[in-house]
């Protein structure tokens, strides 16, 4: 079973000179109203802000051969597919690790938790990918 | 001191971060889920009508199904009237049953439902103003819901069956032994039953009824079929896999159970207990 939860590309697409605390504050406000629509308090808040303190690092990590330049933002048509799926891979990776851990935290099932993270993670980057090609493919310069 | 001021500038992400995570977990974790639930969740008012509103819309792909299923409860109920009047003609001064008495029913139709947590929760549309307080029994015509754990004046959250903490008093209908559902977390159709003594003769397929010990639940309502149970040598108590009879990924209309002795009972269990 996979579970996709697309709002994450939300933190993937912020601007790159966007101060960190800042990401993590928007990072937390999305996470707690969905929260608050699925009955699930602190659990989605938890896992994104996790995910926004991680953009930083990852982002260091894949920096390109020429740096990231003068008005960088994040379409595919601009940081290459494989680029993309590495940087969204990562992070919706981390994000679903905590979100599946918390959940699972109840009852140590934290076997299943793993399978639910590889599979949702898979469905989710995606859905994502898809998302970007159809909503920036105006874009081009 | 300066360098104090300057090793938390150099790491105040870091800070922040840790700051909001431990906060977050705070709420995950914290065990006051009554005032939880009543603090930010769908069964507030505003989040309540946003999500009753889209409710709302998507009930009409699924018109079907509900008329066909309230058209059988109609049905039942029908019957149920005709065997009552049967009785009370007959014997007209015998009381009909004192468990009739002892519960107040109310109809309610669910507006959000989630299945695949590790705590689920119901929101269902009617609230205090109707009379609805929490720790009232949840069921449908074909089992065991939940129970309401917390309520503003035009909703309620009911806790599912499907929920961490659920710990039903039940008894297995074929021969009377009781024991306790609980849920096993795996997936939204499967609970466990524990406590049942290994002298027992158990059968795949034995019917888990409430017990009627609980404040909450009426006696004999349905929970699930025994699926599949297993004993093993140093085990005094069988570990037993029962199906769950409603099917909550498919609720509409619920009944919430209002037990009016319910207070009387539990402040009598207390005086023993204590």
């Amino acid at each position: 079973m996979a579970f996709c939860f697309v709002y994450v590309a939300l933190i993937l697409v912020l601007p790159y000179e966007m101060p960190p605390i800042t990401v993590l504050l928007i990072g937390f406000g999305i996470g707690i109203i969905i929260d608050i629509f699925g009955d699930t308090l602190g659990m989605h808040a938890a896992s994104t802000v996790f995910m926004a303190f991680l953009r930083p690092t990852i982002l260091k990590q894949l920096t390109p051969r020429n740096g990231y330049g003068q008005n960088f933002s994040f379409s595919i048509h601009e940081t290459g597919l494989l680029w993309f799926l590495a940087y969204a891979g990562l992070l919706i990776f981390s994000h679903h690790l905590v979100l599946f851990l918390i959940d699972a935290a109840h009852y140590k099932l934290f076997g299943q938790a793993l399978l639910k993270t590889f599979t949702s993670s898979a469905l989710t980057l995606l859905m994502v990918v898809i998302g970007m090609y159809l909503f920036s493919g105006g874009e081009k310069r | 001191m300066q360098k104090l001021f300057a090793f938390i500038f150099n790491y105040r992400v870091t800070f922040v971060f840790l700051g909001i995570e431990l906060f977050c977990l705070f709420l995950v974790f914290s065990k006051n889920d009554y005032q939880k639930t009543a603090f930010v969740s769908t069964s507030s008012n505003v989040t309540g009508d946003l999500v009753s509103t889209k409710q709302g819309v998507t009930d009409y792909f699924s018109l079907d199904e509900q008329n066909q299923a309230l058209a059988e409860e109609n049905a039942r109920l029908r019957n149920l009237i005709i065997k009552h009047r049967a009785l009370t003609t007959i014997a007209p001064n015998t009381p009909y049953s004192d468990e009739a008495d002892k519960f107040r029913v109310y109809a309610a139709k669910v507006v959000k439902n989630s299945i695949h947590n590790h705590n689920n929760y119901i929101t269902i549309n009617i609230g205090s103003d109707d009379g609805i307080s929490a720790g009232m029994g949840v069921v449908t015509e074909s089992g065991v819901v939940g129970s309401v754990v917390s309520c503003s004046e035009k909703y309620s959250l009911v806790a599912s069956v499907l929920h961490s903490q659920t710990l039903i008093s039940s008894k297995i209908k074929r021969i009377g032994t009781l024991g306790s559902i609980y849920w096993t977390g795996r997936n939204s159709t499967e609970l466990g039953l524990k406590y049942i003594p290994r002298h027992v003769k158990l059968q795949k397929g034995d019917t888990v009824v409430t017990s009627g010990y609980n404040a909450v639940y009426p006696d004999g309502i349905t929970i699930g079929i025994i699926d599949d149970f297993e004993l093993q040598d140093n085990q005094s108590f069988y570990e037993i896999k029962v199906e769950l009879a409603s099917e909550l990924d498919k609720l509409n209309f619920v009944y919430v159970v209002e037990n009016i002795h319910s207070l009387e009972q539990l402040k009598l269990e207390e005086q023993i207990e204590q």
